[in-house]
């Protein structure tokens, strides 16, 4: 009784091994051919220095970066959540209510049109140099992805389903618990992937806009002195955060969506 | 063998537990009105089998909508009554698919009761009686996806009497089966229907589907549907599919449906 067929996508231990392998044979064949061409040419290390020296410069100078790591990294969450519960809020809202769908949609389309760097000055004017103006900033571009997938998402069950539970009796509320949110999980979730990936970029922006802390501002100050060890630091760092909150939507999604690989869980 | 009756009928053998008198209905398309149903009634008696029996497209599943109390009727009336010991009215199972691919085979079938407030582990309790009893004993905990498309209908028809409803609405439950899982589910939904001693109302264009579950079928006519026929089968059950009786049945009935196409 069991299916056997799964789609495409390998599974198991070596499958995953593999997974993992080739990226990061990939990177580091790309690391050392960066390392190669830099110490082959000569290049000056204040125009592009070898990854030898990056790495070490990010260990050695740990403890300098660690405050400015922090500093992003609290405005990329407090960014992100705002961002995915307005995000989220409005996408519902847009779903139940659809006289609010019609009034506001063309503003939600215009507001992914008007550059963020154009936003930012206002709100260090408005609001000072400190946590909030970046936040709001990584708020605003991450809230877009979450509200469309939300609506989507919503849209996605089953309209059978939803008079099978009409028919139970099920509340409004009730029926948005056991049927829509869960149905439109799958890609609520994508959207909350694509926005912690903005939240980054919104944060960093934040930070060059006006700061006295953070990845962005230690990068913008490092560029101007040609202390590009300190830049090329300051990226992969923002890299591994990136990566990092990412990478927990990922483990959240797995776990929230097991029901879709059952064979899985044995 | 065949008992032609005036459809519509009102004399009947039990009690009636649904009764419909002169259902009609049609959708708006834009300005104009699209009739789908005219002037239909009948009875459901208790613990009975009723089909109806007609081609795609006809207005089954609006009927059945309207007595599962989904679509407000335009014209005619919905009567159920309660018979002692179970909570009046009818549990509806729509045409498509619709277990929650997040859920086990067993908290699907519970969902109902979960909606209507009752705690888990009381009507989980119940559920798994009914696997037991009903050949589905060990797949409580596989995910749908886990599930061939016969075991996923018969998860989704004792989720539907687990509502505890007098009359069950069964809109083409085995239409998606390949023929052979399709006999043995029909065998199983008998099983269930005389051990849980409910009514069914059934909707299905299958000729000898109607032919080898139902007490009576009614035959309905192309859009917008009517009654044009209905008979009282009255073999024994189980019936035998290659039976003469049944096939010279199915060829009337079969005949009935091919006269009213041009």
């Amino acid at each position: 009784m069991r299916r056997t067929e799964r789609g495409s996508r390998s599974h198991g231990v070596a499958g995953r091994a593999w997974d993992v392998f080739l990226p990061l044979a990939l990177l580091v064949l790309l690391l050392g051919l960066w390392e190669g061409l830099v110490r082959g040419m000569n290049v000056p290390p204040y125009l592009l220095p070898p990854p030898s020296r990056i790495f070490a410069g990010f260990f050695t100078r740990f403890g300098f970066l660690w405050p400015h790591i922090l500093a992003t990294l609290g405005e990329i969450l407090l960014g992100l959540a705002m961002g995915a519960a307005g995000g989220f809020a409005l996408g519902s809202a847009m779903f139940y209510w659809p006289t609010f769908d019609r009034a506001v949609r063309p503003f939600v389309i215009a507001s992914q049109m008007v550059p963020v760097f154009a936003i930012a000055p206002l709100l260090i004017v408005w609001m000072g140099y400190g946590l909030w103006p970046k936040a709001i900033v990584a708020a605003l571009i991450s809230f877009f992805p979450v509200a469309v997938n939300s609506l989507d998402g919503l849209r996605a069950a089953n309209p059978e389903t939803v008079d099978l539970l009409y028919s139970f009796g099920a509340t409004e509320w009730q029926t948005f618990r056991k049927l829509r949110m869960p149905a439109g999980l799958p890609q609520i979730l994508s959207g909350l992937k694509i926005g912690a990936t903005l939240a980054v970029v919104g944060a960093t922006i934040g930070e060059w806009i006006g700061g006295q802390r953070g990845l962005g501002y230690l990068m913008l100050q490092a560029n101007a002195q040609l202390r590009m060890e300190t830049v090329f630091a300051s990226i992969l760092a923002l890299t591994i955060i990136g990566l990092l909150v990412f990478g927990g939507f990922r483990i959240i999604e797995r776990r929230l969506l097991r029901w879709q690989h059952p064979d899985d869980l044995a | 063998m065949t008992r032609e009756i005036e459809a519509p009928n009102g004399d009947d053998t039990g009690p009636a537990v649904l009764s419909a008198r002169d259902l009609s209905h049609a959708f708006s398309a834009g300005a104009r009105r699209l009739p789908v149903i005219e002037r239909i009634s009948f009875d459901v008696a208790s613990e009975s089998w009723l089909t109806f029996l007609g081609p795609s497209g006809c207005g089954k599943t609006t009927l059945l909508r309207i007595l599962a109390g989904l679509i407000q009727v335009d014209v005619g009336t919905v009567t159920t009554r309660s018979r002692l010991g179970l909570p009046f009215g009818t549990a509806y199972l729509p045409q498509s698919d619709t277990l929650l691919p997040w859920r086990t085979a067993l908290d699907n079938a519970i969902l109902a009761q979960e909606i209507a407030g009752i705690r888990r582990s009381e009507s989980r309790e119940e559920a798994r009686r009914l696997f037991e009893q009903f050949g589905l004993g060990g797949f409580e905990s596989r995910y749908p996806m886990q599930l061939s498309g016969g075991m996923r209908q018969r998860v989704a028809i004792i989720r539907t009497s687990l509502e505890h409803r007098d009359i069950l609405l069964l809109d083409e439950p085995l239409g998606s089966l390949d023929p052979l899982t399709r006999f043995s589910v029909q065998d199983w939904l008998l099983d269930v229907w005389s051990q849980l001693r409910k009514s069914i109302v059934l909707v299905t264009h299958d000729v000898e589907e109607a032919l080898v579950l139902s007490d009576r079928v009614h035959l309905l006519s192309g859009r917008p549907a009517t009654i044009r026929r209905s008979i009282d089968v009255g073999l024994e059950r189980p019936r035998d599919r290659s039976g003469h009786e049944l096939a010279d049945q199915k060829r009337a009935l079969l005949e009935s449906l091919m006269g009213g196409l041009p």
